[in-house]
């Protein structure tokens, strides 16, 4: 079964931060993955739990990002994710039209 | 975890094929995901039920989360389908009444459709129990008048030696016998027969090529399966016992696999070598004479041909091998018979078989009509309930998903119900086959067991899902299309169209019902109607025998020496036979040609069975001894022949080939001494023989049946002189029956025939009743509050009960005026095929007419008395 799921902006603008997150560091399990985007961004994005893992486990079905079972630093059995190819490219793709998306609404903020 | 889930069992099940346990995986990363959380808060310096209280807060439900996450995953379709599943079954719970019936219609409609496609399946579909059946194939030669031939030995030397489309052939040769007492069907055929079809023994051995050499020590036979069970109680011992096959002693070396009955044509009973045929069934020496077409001939194809490619080249073969022949016996083309399975499907099995199936497969479509009904009906009532799920958020398309779910999940239901029931309806037809066919009829017919194997389940399944996705799915998009927002607010809309749709439904029923109607009407006049003929001889008093070639003398006179019997002729053929003989004559004086059927007869032939000489006299004693070119002519023979003149001393010419290839009496010319009365000597359902000639013959002849006049009752008489016979000599008659068994026989298959089209005719009104209740329950149900009006404005209870008969009548006029064109129509186009058949009999048409009107009244009386009991104020004040 394909699922076409019209995701709206902000579940879009979360892929994209995640993969973006896994690009620099990886592999990494889901919560220093949201650790990680509030650090980045000095706490203005706090990310939902309730999206995270559903967001996590919808990429890694799309096949941009891949998971294993490890032992973290507490020393607890931990899931890692991990980018792949695949998702590489559509890292690249989404961080495209995230930046025309910017540019334009920038430009309509300046000269509309 | 509380309490065991077959789903989340199942889940896991998988989980641990294909993956890790999901469910375990979920919790173990939501509980690390919480740790670290916590982790971080207590680092901030809160106390650790603070810092995990914090955790959880800030990560929402941990239930939530998971169910999300589940949905993303890929056995996020079956968890749907699963409760799509569960809320099916959980709505049949509701609604048993409802399941049931559906259930129970649509099994029905299968199990008959099963239990016809069963038989069909083990005829036609099942290959049969050899190696690699689909090179095994039967050939035969046509002359170039289409007649088809068998071999002689000769030719099948030659062919045994040719190597261009056979890889191997063997020879067969069929025989009717009795064995101690039992008639068996036996086989003779050459030694490598069981190695060319891959046959193994259950029991000993099987033949082998060392049991057809000439000359013989002993004569060896190898018993069926079947044959061993049931005639010989499947003792061991079996083995080198002795058994008499017309009197020739054979001693049992073996047993065949269990289900191999030869390849099809019959079911057999025994296969013995083929070099023991001559001494059984009085053939002579055929090995050396070129007496033609003794043998038939099977063969395996040579593996890189096709049929096609090997027709070819023995079609050459066979050209050059008959080319020194007379030209009507010499070879225009060969036919390659599969045999592969018991039947090939031909042209005319399907011709036989359509009308059959057609009857059977419109009762299914009575039956999906009337769930159809049922599923719209129910389909209406939960608008309501299907309006509060699309509020709810349910798309069109899961909604339609869940409607199919619940189709599928009942065709599963019914297939199973329809399997069972066809093995049971398959049982009992036999059963009753058996209880009503001619006592002697049933003796010399062997059925197999047929069981229901992976082609019956796949039809049964197929057949299931196409009747209730087919009426469910329709229902489906019908009901999800209504206005359901206004469904929700408690709006049930009119949908006057659904009802048009059920109406029509019920209309076709009534045509489907009222066809069924007429062609069991008609079959049963006809059943009647042959019944009652009067076949132009006596049949009661009268047995007929027939002993084998050599033992036809000793049994002659023994009869002869017998107080009891009144008279003996002897006849090739003895009335209501089923087949007869026919050959090319012309008047010489008239130059008419005329192709008809002959018998050979003893003088006191028409004496025994009381058929009146009109013309003339019959045989002479001398004339019988010496075969004298003289001939009996029937009635209606000598009018074809010589119309409005007397035949009796005209002479008869007799085509020269279609005299010598039947072995007839050397003469070409023959006189007309006496024309005999009518009779049926072929068939009761062809009538009386449209034109037939008799030849003299002594009784002492071997091969001629006797006729034996008893006084009394002949089925005891058959049976006295049966006891007897066997005592004197064992093993010498092959068959004894009273005359009358003939005539039950030839008419037995159209009563039988009556009978199946009378139950599923039946059926099918029990049917239409329940399809015309529903509808017309349903529209009372519907208008119940404008009936109420009508009362309350002083409508009587008997203009209620009129308006509401009127929907059933106006039903029931539309399909029987419908269903009855069809059948005027059929039946002009079927009329005088068949001399008994008359399928425009206009008493049947009536009588079938009332029927259904009447069943169509009490379809919607239930109904209509209960609009009639409607109370205004309950009705209104309801609103």
């Amino acid at each position: 079964m394909t699922v076409t799921q019209r995701r709206d902006l902000l579940q879009g603008t979360l892929d994209l931060l995640i993969l973006r997150t896994l690009r620099t560091a990886q592999p990494a399990h889901g919560w220093s993955i949201s650790e990680r985007i509030q650090h980045v961004s000095h706490d203005v994005l706090q990310v939902n739990q309730g999206s995270l893992y559903p967001a996590l486990h919808r990429l890694e079905k799309q096949g941009w990002i891949t998971a294993d079972w490890g032992v973290s630093e507490l020393g607890r059995r931990a899931r890692f994710y991990r980018l792949t190819a695949k998702g590489l490219r559509q890292l690249e793709r989404e961080t495209r039209t995230w930046e025309e998306l910017a540019r334009a609404i920038g430009r309509v903020l300046e000269l509309a | 975890m509380s309490g065991w889930c077959p789903w989340r069992a199942w889940a896991r099940l998988v989980g641990r094929v294909t993956r890790a346990d999901p469910d375990r995986d979920l919790d173990d990363e939501t509980e690390f995901h919480l740790a670290m959380e916590a982790r971080k808060h207590a680092l901030n310096g809160l106390d650790e039920a603070e810092a995990r209280r914090r955790a959880r807060l800030s990560f929402g439900g941990v239930a939530r989360v998971q169910e999300e996450c589940r949905d993303q995953r890929r056995w996020a379709a079956l968890e749907t389908i699963r409760r799509d599943v569960v809320d099916a079954v959980r709505g049949f719970r509701r609604d048993r009444g409802f399941t049931l019936t559906v259930v129970l219609t649509i099994g029905l409609g299968l199990g008959l459709n099963a239990a016809l496609f069963s038989v069909f399946n083990h005829y036609v579909l099942r290959p049969l129990a050899i190696r690699d059946p689909y090179r095994v194939y039967a050939l035969s030669w046509q002359d170039a008048g289409g007649r088809a031939h068998s071999f002689s030995w000769q030719e099948f030397e030659q062919l045994r030696q040719d190597r261009t489309a056979f890889d191997e052939v063997a020879a067969t040769r069929f025989l009717v016998s009795r064995i101690d007492g039992h008639p068996m069907q036996g086989q003779f055929v050459t030694g490598n027969y069981f190695q060319l079809l891959g046959v193994k023994p259950a029991l000993g051995r099987t033949l082998l090529p060392d049991d057809t050499r000439v000359p013989l020590q002993g004569f060896v036979l190898v018993l069926s399966y079947a044959a061993w069970q049931d005639s010989f109680a499947g003792d061991v011992r079996i083995l080198g016992r002795t058994l008499h096959v017309h009197g020739v002693p054979f001693e049992v070396i073996g047993v065949a696999q269990p289900g191999f009955d030869d390849l099809g044509d019959t079911p057999i009973q025994y296969w013995a070598p083929l070099t023991a045929a001559p001494v059984v069934d009085g053939a002579g020496d055929f090995f050396s004479s070129p007496r033609p077409e003794v043998v038939r001939i099977l063969g395996r194809l040579r593996p890189s041909l096709t049929a096609a490619q090997a027709r070819v080249g023995l079609a050459t073969r066979m050209r050059v091998m008959t080319a020194s022949a007379p030209l009507s016996e010499r070879s225009a083309g060969v036919l390659l018979q599969s045999k592969a399975t018991a039947v090939t499907l031909s042209g005319e099995l399907v011709a036989v078989g359509a009308p059959l199936a057609g009857a059977f497969a419109l009762v299914m479509l009575l039956a999906s009509a009337n769930v159809a009904n049922m599923l719209l009906a129910r389909g209406m009532s939960r608008q309501r309930e299907l309006g509060i799920r699309v509020s709810l958020g349910a798309s069109r398309g899961r909604l339609i998903r869940q409607l199919v779910t619940e189709s599928i999940l009942l065709a599963l239901a019914a297939a199973a119900l329809g399997v069972v029931l066809s093995e049971a309806l398959i049982a009992g037809a036999i059963r009753i086959m058996f209880d009503t066919m001619p006592a002697d009829l049933a003796q010399i017919i062997h059925t197999e067991p047929i069981h229901v194997d992976v082609r019956v389940f796949a039809f049964t399944l197929g057949a299931a899902l196409t009747a209730v996705l087919a009426f469910g799915v329709l229902p489906a998009f019908r009901v999800t299309r209504g206005d359901i927002w206004s469904a929700t607010r408690g709006q049930l809309s009119s949908t006057v169209s659904a009802n048009r749709l059920r109406g029509l439904l019920a209309t076709g029923q009534v045509g489907v019902c009222i066809l069924l109607i007429l062609t069991a009407g008609i079959l049963l006049r006809t059943a009647t109607a042959i019944r009652r003929f009067d076949v132009g001889f006596k049949t009661s008093g009268t047995v007929v025998i027939r002993a084998n070639d050599a033992s036809h003398g000793r049994v002659l006179a023994a009869l002869t020496a017998r107080a009891d019997v009144r008279g003996l002729a002897g006849a090739a053929s003895t009335p209501s036979n089923g087949m007869l003989p026919s050959l090319i004559v012309s008047a010489p004086d008239r130059h008419v040609s005329l192709g008809t059927w002959y018998n050979d007869i003893s003088p006191l032939y028409f004496d025994l069975i009381g058929v009146p000489i009109v013309a003339g006299r019959r045989f002479s004693n001398e004339e019988a001894a010496a075969g004298s070119p003289v001939a009996i002519v029937s009635r209606s023979t000598a009018r074809q022949l010589w119309p409005g003149a007397h035949a009796v001393g005209r002479e008869l010419l007799i085509r020269a080939e279609s005299a010598r290839s039947r072995g007839l009496p050397p003469y070409a010319s023959v006189r007309v001494v006496g024309v005999a009365d009518d009779l049926v000597t072929c068939c009761v359902v062809l009538g009386k023989d449209p034109a037939i000639i008799y030849f003299p013959a002594p009784p002492t002849r071997p091969g001629l049946s006797l006729v034996v006049g008893v006084p009394g009752d002949a089925d005891r008489a058959a049976h006295q002189l049966e006891a007897d016979l066997a005592m004197l000599a064992p093993g010498a008659v092959e068959e004894v029956h009273a005359l009358e068994q003939y005539v039950a026989a030839g008419v037995y298959p159209f009563q039988a025939a009556s009978w199946i089209v009378l139950a599923l005719a039946g059926l099918a009104l029990t049917l239409t009743v329940t399809g015309i209740y529903g509808v017309i329950a349903y529209i009372v149900a519907q208008r119940t509050k404008e009936i109420g009006i009508r009362v309350a404005i002083g409508a009587t209870s008997s203009a209620v009960v009129r308006l509401v008969l009127q929907h059933s009548l106006v039903i029931a006029s539309v399909g029987l005026v419908g269903g009855m064109s069809v059948a005027l129509m059929a039946g002009l186009l079927l009329r005088a095929r068949l001399p008994f058949v008359n399928p425009l009999d206009l008493a049947v048409f009536a009588v079938g007419g009332v029927v259904v009107l009447l069943t169509a009244l009490a379809g919607g009386a239930i109904p209509a008395l209960r609009a009639s009991r409607i109370d205004p104020i309950l009705t209104l004040r309801n609103d």
